[in-house]
């Protein structure tokens, strides 16, 4: 482990929770909300916990930023492939539209036969 | 071992409440992410231990996440502080650690926590405060200046101050004989990053 975030896990036991700003702070301070002069700050300096649960917030957040990111790539993903999305592209291109056009005049075709077949 | 999804039951097999279970697993990330040479299969097994007594304490628990957070940290340190007091190369090991240069890591703790004696007194709250914004919120020399409500110059000046009070620990902690072991490696890190 980083050998500063070691120092700032261990140095400053507070095992009592003295002085320590609530859970909702903490995290605000993680997501930049807060601003960098508030002395929230200061006292994660000095307290251990608060700078463990602190850290804890960072990574939350990443990785909550990193699912964001994933689910936007599967909604990608799955946008270029559905039908509609086909379907536009096929339309797009004037060989692609003639040639379903052929595909079903042969389906046409074959069901017309299947037909006279029958009768 | 590497095990990333934890089975959170309470005594009865019956699955614990959110609010447990969403603590337990933000801890439990935690503890992976910030101590990853610990077996993750202990961690699991100690987060699971713990959902367990939170929920059957639940009444009495202020902040789940707190509780966990606060909870997995001392199991953790525990168990770092058992485990390097354990290790003990003898005979054999001993002689293949020395030749591999390899540390005892009940040694590597006890000059760790003499540099940490010696950071803290050589690093004010001030120089802490500076850390914090440099290291975990990656704040520029202007960002300091604004914290510290002082000019951008002084900010510098302060960055610089905080950089040589830890060149100077990590001096001190360079002249004990074990210096040129890897145990000191991470503080090799540090000073490549910081000086």
């Amino acid at each position: 482990m980083d050998l500063i975030r070691e120092y700032f896990l261990e140095a400053f036991p507070n095992p009592n929770r003295e002085g320590c700003p609530d859970e909702e702070t903490l995290m605000a301070l993680a997501e930049g909300r807060l601003p960098i002069d508030n002395p929230v700050c200061l006292h994660v300096a000095s307290c251990s916990e608060c700078f463990a649960e602190f850290t804890g917030c960072v990574l939350e957040l990443e990785a909550k930023k990193n699912a964001d990111v994933t689910k936007e790539a599967v909604k990608a993903e799955y946008g270029s492939m559905n039908w509609m999305g086909v379907a536009s592209a096929l339309a797009n291109e004037g060989g692609s539209v003639s040639a379903l056009q052929r595909l079903r005049q042969r389906i046409a075709a074959y069901r017309h036969r299947g037909q006279n077949q029958g009768t | 071992m590497r095990r990333r999804e934890l089975h959170l039951t309470d005594e009865n097999h019956n699955a614990v409440s959110p609010a447990i279970a969403a603590a337990v697993e933000a801890a439990y990330r935690w503890a992976m992410a910030m101590f990853p040479d610990v077996d993750s299969a202990l961690l699991a097994n100690a987060a699971e231990r713990l959902a367990i007594k939170m929920e059957n304490n639940k009444e009495h628990l202020g902040s789940p996440r707190r509780y966990a957070y606060a909870a997995m940290h001392g199991k953790v340190r525990d168990w770092l502080r058992k485990k390097a007091a354990n290790e003990i190369p003898i005979g054999l090991d001993y002689e293949l650690d020395e030749h591999a240069r390899m540390t005892n890591s009940f040694q590597d703790a006890v000059e760790r926590s003499i540099l940490f004696q010696q950071l803290q007194t050589k690093l004010s709250a001030r120089d802490r405060h500076i850390l914090i914004l440099l290291t975990e919120l990656n704040a520029t020399p202007k960002d300091v200046a604004t914290a510290l409500g002082i000019n951008y110059k002084a900010a510098t000046k302060a960055i610089e101050r905080v950089r040589e009070r830890i060149a100077i620990c990590l001096d001190i902690a360079s002249e004990s004989p074990k210096a040129t072991s890897p145990g000191l490696s991470t503080t090799k890190g540090l000073t490549k990053k910081w000086i």
